[in-house]
């Protein structure tokens, strides 16, 4: 016996994000109007204490059985607003979301007419659909108590130790012979210019020594399938193949440092044009000795016509040039599309170290903008302090790098300040080159179906609200891998990883997709289209007919579009209901 | 007169966008986020992944008079669930040619790829998209839709489209032509029965008027359909034989 | 001495020889090339002058020789060497892949039923259409389905959905070793194509169609289930014309079928008054030279057709065929045979009567067999008059319409077939081949 639906609207002001644009009132008006609605009333922050209370209280009230919530996007409060009809005694999928912010008052914001009525339609829409959900349950599944990390730099290493010490078994590999990643390249850090080996051999020795670390280095990921708290990894190394069964996945496999191609500032045409990490090098091993002058020019490669997709000859063909071909194309621009942020700061850095062994050595940082944050600006001011000199030079214009007829470098730029051109003569000319992403990031993002950024680095779920999770439960990053970041950053990101994936392990078990493919045994004729079709191997024809293992399920829809006798069915996501939003749009009076 | 007031009242177009969860309803929430402005004329429709996309909610939503559909789905190779929308590339190129065929404009069918960080690219995608429709004026909407809907259920379609989209074991071209020629068949037997069913036995001339093919087809789909078990003779009328549905 | 026959061709002539020679003892191996048994008799509806119902006679003696012990047949199979002498021919056998395990196929039809390629169908003059995986007819003997790889996209659905999985795509052809005494050869006719004399139209005009889609469309079991209507509109046809000798008698160079095709009066005939009573308005009228109404019952049949069922003879060639576009309609141009004046006289539907000629492949096989054909491609008779029955290789033998008209129906090749198995028995017995 089906219930009849009673459904309630609740539409957000959202402070004046909704409310400035959307006539709320009015379309909260129009919401009671509609058929199946029994209750519409509009909150402030429908997200709030209070709003939550709203609802709850109303659903008490009017014995509603489905709930609109008309706000923001799903992809953020969806599971809020679920766990609140829920604890009202609502089934979490009894719940539909309409977009009326991202969607609507954020991109008409000055057609307030226009997006009234658009506003109307979509909750038009989501109350069609509404009537039409049914109750779900979210299966549960085990999750197992160990983890894989992928990369044993700073980050990774940081996030299994983390794990570790809390008792979880970790599977850490690293694709090189030497833990430690891009920092052991560097000399010492900022802002306290300790030495990078303070933090890499600590974290490094305590790595090697915990039980609960299986560490596996010269070794890759080689294959994964399953599914949150159930993932199968095939890792491969010198002794061959290895699997391992793991609950949780943190990809911590870092970037590189950019290096610039032949004649980029006359990089590895003139000897003494090099890298600041190849500074950092020089530095440790004391070999900088006492010159007259070092100029550093920042934001190598970032620059307009600087790097050119043929000068990614640096990436062998592989999906990373083709990626990062595609998005120099995309951007229409030539260079970086994105601040690497830390090479001020190394910049700084250097020179700073520099000062100090070399106070008469003439330091030149030129730069276009600069990128100081948070507490560094006291670093800035010790450079300063020191005599290291900044200038500003003409964006548009990069400096020259030239030979005078006795072999001497030399540095022509224009100043910004006074438009004049300046030229240094340079016993050593630092560039400042960014991080990019790693060759071997696409293979793993695509193994893992980890989405990649405009920028070329991993995706994380959301810029703001969960900067270490990825799109795929259970999976979740750290590190410079999902974009540049400091020492400091990537080892709070670290930990961050490592508590997400904690709570999962800790929690023993996960409910998961609830949103699964449903087989009409009376439609079916066991054709095994959709067995071939799925990515997860979940349907399997047995004596004539399609059963779907629902815990292997991930509810792309993929087998009901196809199934020629369209006996598959989408939980939430069904023809019918799909059908009905567009009915309600179109057809509204039907 | 009349021509003034046509042109006064300018014709807003509604576009319905199928749009997947983890790429471009993301892309859309992002140009949300970045507040950049759209015309108001496309409706987000929110599925998991554009592989749910059935060829037959495209010519529903058509049928039900939108102006334009717009499937919005991740890079090749981003996709979450691995190849949603490869399939739904391929399924694309069937859409498109029964689109193509019922004489639907190609700017108001589409599938474009827009990922989780190309909030612009959306913007810039609805905004051509709402001017173009706007400048081909409302969807001349087609009766052949039913039709069209009703072949793209049959199994004998979907069968050879989701073979397609597995493993063609012959070469592709000839694949690919006996898949059309399969979709044309399926279109013009239920436009045939669909008129069967509605108005109850006909003859061939009859069927020939309300579908609007030539008669020697009709009675090549009879033939056909009579020997599927589909149709069978019911007397006589006007020299000729009336069908019906069995 | 092998106690064994090969009898080439399954049509009633065939068939007649190899229960006559498996009756006598023999060991009969009966090699078809179409993957059922049945020959031309099973397309028709109605046999002349009787009216039987042609399937109904021919059914009962398909299954007899089946069944029968030692009668093997090999369908879908074609002979490709001959080698040896009378009482002893050494033969090699290709039998064709049907892509159907026979063993395990019960003939059950679901998987015609999911197949999603359609093709036209050979049976019904590819006037209706069957699919790439199919049982050529209904009554087809074996009763095992055949897959037309031409036709078929290769999707595997008859694989999934077969319940005795039968289906193996992977079948390889299979070549069988003969070890007979004498062969008997029976394949048959075909039908002369029409459209290489274009003043006919023929496949140009949707409704002047050939004499076997004709009974396709008479017959029951046929695409319109008997209903006849005409190609182009599904229309029933009213005015309806037969034109005879269409390629026979004909000695245009090019064309070469001088003889008469014996048989196509009587059918035509035939045809007209089924027609009739289908359709007792039709108005139907035959164009002939000769009416060569000869064989028992027949001249009073045509009597009955003139003044019963009021069919029109017109003895008229007609010069050309032309079309109302608007109508479709084809319109006959012939000499008015007493005013010798030139009518021009639009028909519903036009029937035209080709000449029968040799099956496609008998020069092939007469190369196999080492034995001569005439000047028209028929299957030369050692002596016409004398021996009427042999080739000219000794130990083969020939029956039916291969050989030439002769009378050409059908209890004339059923005659013939028997009379062959006595002359096969004769020389495959202890006692001297005369």
């Amino acid at each position: 016996m089906k219930e009849e639906p009673r459904v309630g609207v609740f539409i957000c002001h959202c402070g004046i994000n909704i409310g400035g644009v959307v006539n709320v009132p009015e379309v909260t008006e129009y919401a009671k109007s509609l058929q199946n609605v029994k209750h519409a009333e509009n909150n402030l922050y429908t997200c709030s204490e209070a709003g939550l209370a709203a609802i709850k209280e109303a659903i008490k009230k009017h014995k509603l059985n489905r709930v609109v919530v008309a706000s923001c996007t799903p992809r953020t409060h969806e599971p809020l607003f679920r766990s609140a009809c829920e604890e009202a005694g609502v089934n979490r999928y009894l719940f539909e979301m309409a977009n009326i912010r991202e969607h609507c008052s954020w991109v008409h914001a000055h057609e307030p007419k226009e997006a009234t009525k658009k506003a109307k339609d979509i909750v038009r829409m989501a109350v069609a659909k509404a009537a039409l959900l049914e109750p779900q349950t979210e299966p549960e599944v085990d999750v197992k108590d160990a983890s894989l990390v992928i990369g044993a730099g700073i980050a990774g290493m940081t996030a299994a130790l983390s794990m570790a010490n809390q008792g979880f078994k970790v599977h850490l590999i690293e694709k090189e012979k030497e833990l430690g990643g891009l920092t052991q390249r560097l000399y010492k850090l900022y802002p306290t210019l300790a030495d990078s080996s303070e933090i890499l051999e600590p974290l490094i020795k305590s790595v090697e020594a915990n039980r609960n670390i299986e560490l596996m280095t010269s070794t890759t990921l080689k294959d994964v399938t399953g599914y949150i708290g159930n993932f199968d990894a095939v890792l491969t190394g010198p002794e061959g193949d290895k699997k391992v069964n793991v609950g949780t996945i943190i990809v911590a496999s870092g970037s590189s440092n950019y290096t610039p191609p032949q004649g980029l500032y006359q990089y590895g045409i003139y000897d003494h044009v090099i890298t600041q990490i190849e500074l950092d090098e020089m530095l440790s091993k004391g070999k900088i000795g006492h010159p007259k002058r070092i100029v550093m020019i920042q934001c190598v490669g970032a620059r307009k016509g600087e790097i050119r997709p043929s000068d990614l000859e640096a990436f062998p063909k592989s999906d990373t040039a083709d990626l990062l071909r595609k998005i120099l194309k995309a951007r229409k621009e030539e260079g970086w599309p994105y601040l690497s942020k830390i090479c001020c700061m190394d910049a700084k850095k250097n020179a700073i170290l520099v000062k100090e062994k070399s106070p008469k050595t003439d330091v030149v940082i030129l730069f276009g903008d600069l990128r100081v944050y948070k507490e560094y600006e006291d670093f800035y001011r010790k450079a300063r302090d020191l005599e290291v000199r900044f200038i500003r030079h003409i964006e548009e214009v990069s400096p020259e790098i030239t030979k005078t007829s006795e072999g001497e470098l030399q540095v022509a730029t224009f100043d910004a300040m006074s438009g004049l051109e300046v030229k240094f003569p340079a016993d050593w000319v630092v560039l400042s080159t960014p991080l990019i992403p790693n060759k071997d990031e696409v293979m793993l993002a695509r193994m893992l179906k980890i989405p990649i950024g405009t920028d070329g680095f991993l995706m994380e779920a959301h810029l703001k609200l969960r900067p270490v999770d990825t799109n795929v439960d259970g999976v979740f990053i750290a590190g410079t891998v999902s974009g540049p970041k400091d020492v400091s950053e990537s080892i709070i990101s670290g930990e961050a990883a490592a508590a997400r994936a904690s709570i999962l392990m800790g929690n023993k078990k996960v409910r998961t997709e609830a949103i699964t493919a449903v087989v009409d045994e009376e439609l079916c004729i066991g054709c095994g289209l959709c067995e071939e079709i799925c990515p997860y191997g979940a349907p399997k024809v047995e004596e004539g007919k399609s059963k779907i293992l629902e815990i292997l399920c991930r509810g792309c829809g993929s087998c009901s579009a196809e199934c020629p006798r369209q006996a598959i069915t989408m939980r939430h996501f069904g023809d019918h209901q799909l059908l009905a939003q567009v009915k309600a749009l179109l057809t509204p009076q039907a | 007169m009349v021509k003034e007031k046509k042109t006064k009242q300018k014709f807003e177009p509604t576009i319905v966008a199928f749009c997947c969860n983890w790429c471009s309803y993301a892309g859309a929430d992002l140009a949300g986020t970045s507040r950049f402005e759209y015309p108001p004329n496309i409706r987000i429709i929110r599925v998991m992944c554009t592989g749910r996309i059935d060829p037959t909610l495209v010519f529903e939503t058509l049928r039900m008079g939108a102006d334009g559909v717009l499937i919005a789905g991740c890079h090749p190779g981003d996709c979450h669930y691995q190849k949603g929308n490869f399939m739904m590339e391929k399924r694309f190129s069937y859409i498109k040619k029964a689109a193509d065929d019922m004489g639907v404009e190609p700017e108001r069918v589409r599938l474009e790829w827009v990922s989780a960080s190309e909030g612009g690219k959306f913007t810039a995608l609805v905004r051509e998209m709402t001017e173009q429709i706007e400048q081909l004026g409302p969807n001349p909407m087609i009766q052949k839709a039913s039709a069209t809907i009703d072949a793209f259920k049959s199994q004998r379609l979907r069968w050879v489209m989701g073979r397609s989209q597995i493993k063609v074991d012959i070469e592709e071209v000839k694949y690919r032509q006996t898949v059309d020629s399969i979709m044309h068949d399926e279109i013009e037997r239920h436009a045939i029965t669909r008129a069967l069913k509605e108005k109850g036995p006909l003859t061939v001339q009859e069927l020939a008027e309300i579908s609007g093919l030539q008669p020697s087809r009709i009675v090549r789909h009879i033939l056909a359909l009579r020997k599927n078990g589909v149709v069978n003779e019911a007397g006589e009328k006007d020299r000729q034989l009336l069908y019906q549905l069995i | 001495m092998q106690k064994a026959v090969m009898v080439i061709g399954a049509g009633i002539d065939g068939i007649q020889a190899s229960m006559d020679l498996a009756n006598k003892g023999f060991k009969v191996y009966l090699v078809e090339k179409s993957p059922s048994i049945g020959g031309r008799m099973a397309q028709l509806d109605k046999t002349f002058p009787t009216m039987d119902c042609s399937m109904c006679i021919l059914a009962p003696k398909m299954i007899e020789c089946s069944h029968h012990p030692t009668v093997k047949l090999l369908t879908y199979s074609e002979v490709k060497e001959v080698k040896g002498s009378p009482g002893n021919f050494k033969v090699k056998i290709l039998k064709k892949p049907r892509y159907v395990d026979e063993a395990k196929c019960t003939g059950c039809g679901i998987c015609a039923q999911s197949c999603p390629a359609e093709a036209p169908n050979e049976f019904d003059e590819n006037i209706g259409v069957r699919k790439a995986v199919y049982m050529p007819f209904p009554q087809a003997i074996p009763r095992i389905m055949v897959i037309d790889k031409n036709g078929c996209v290769e999707c595997g659905l008859c694989d999934k959905v077969c319940p005795a999985k039968a289906v193996n795509r992977e079948q390889k052809p299979e070549e069988i070793q003969l070890d007979v005494g004498a062969i008997v050869v029976a394949t048959g006719f075909d039908m002369f194509d029409p459209s290489i004399i274009p003043q006919y139209g023929y496949k140009r005009y949707k409704n002047v169609i050939t004499a076997m889609e004709l009974e396709r469309l008479l017959c029951a079991s046929g695409p319109t289930g008997g209903h006849l209507i005409r190609p182009s509109d599904g229309k029933i046809p009213r005015h309806i014309a037969f034109i005879q000798c269409v390629g026979s008698r004909d000695r245009r160079e090019w064309i070469n079928h001088s003889y008469c095709s014996s048989i196509c009066c009587k059918y035509a005939v035939k045809d007209a008054v089924l027609i009739k009573e289908h359709e007792p308005s039709a108005l139907v009228t035959i164009f002939y030279i000769d009416m060569r109404a000869f064989g028992k019952g027949f001249q009073e049949f045509v009597n009955r057709a003139k003044s019963e069922f009021g069919i029109e003879f017109i003895r008229s060639n007609p010069g050309e065929i032309t079309e109302d576009q608007k109508t479709s309609n084809p319109i006959i141009s012939f000499e008015d045979p007493v005013t010798r004046t030139v009518h021009n006289v639009a028909f519903d539907l036009v029937v035209l009567c080709p000449a029968l000629i040799p099956t496609q492949g008998v020069e092939k096989l007469a190369k196999t067999l080492g034995v001569e054909l005439d000047n028209y491609g028929f299957v030369k008779l050692k002596d016409s008059v004398k021996n009427p029955l042999d080739t000219t290789v000794p130990g083969i033998f020939a029956c039916g319409y291969c050989v030439g008209p002769k009378t050409g129906d059908i209890p004339d090749s059923i005659t013939q077939g028997s009379a062959t198995a006595a002359r096969v028995s004769n020389i495959l017995s202890d006692k001297e081949a005369s």
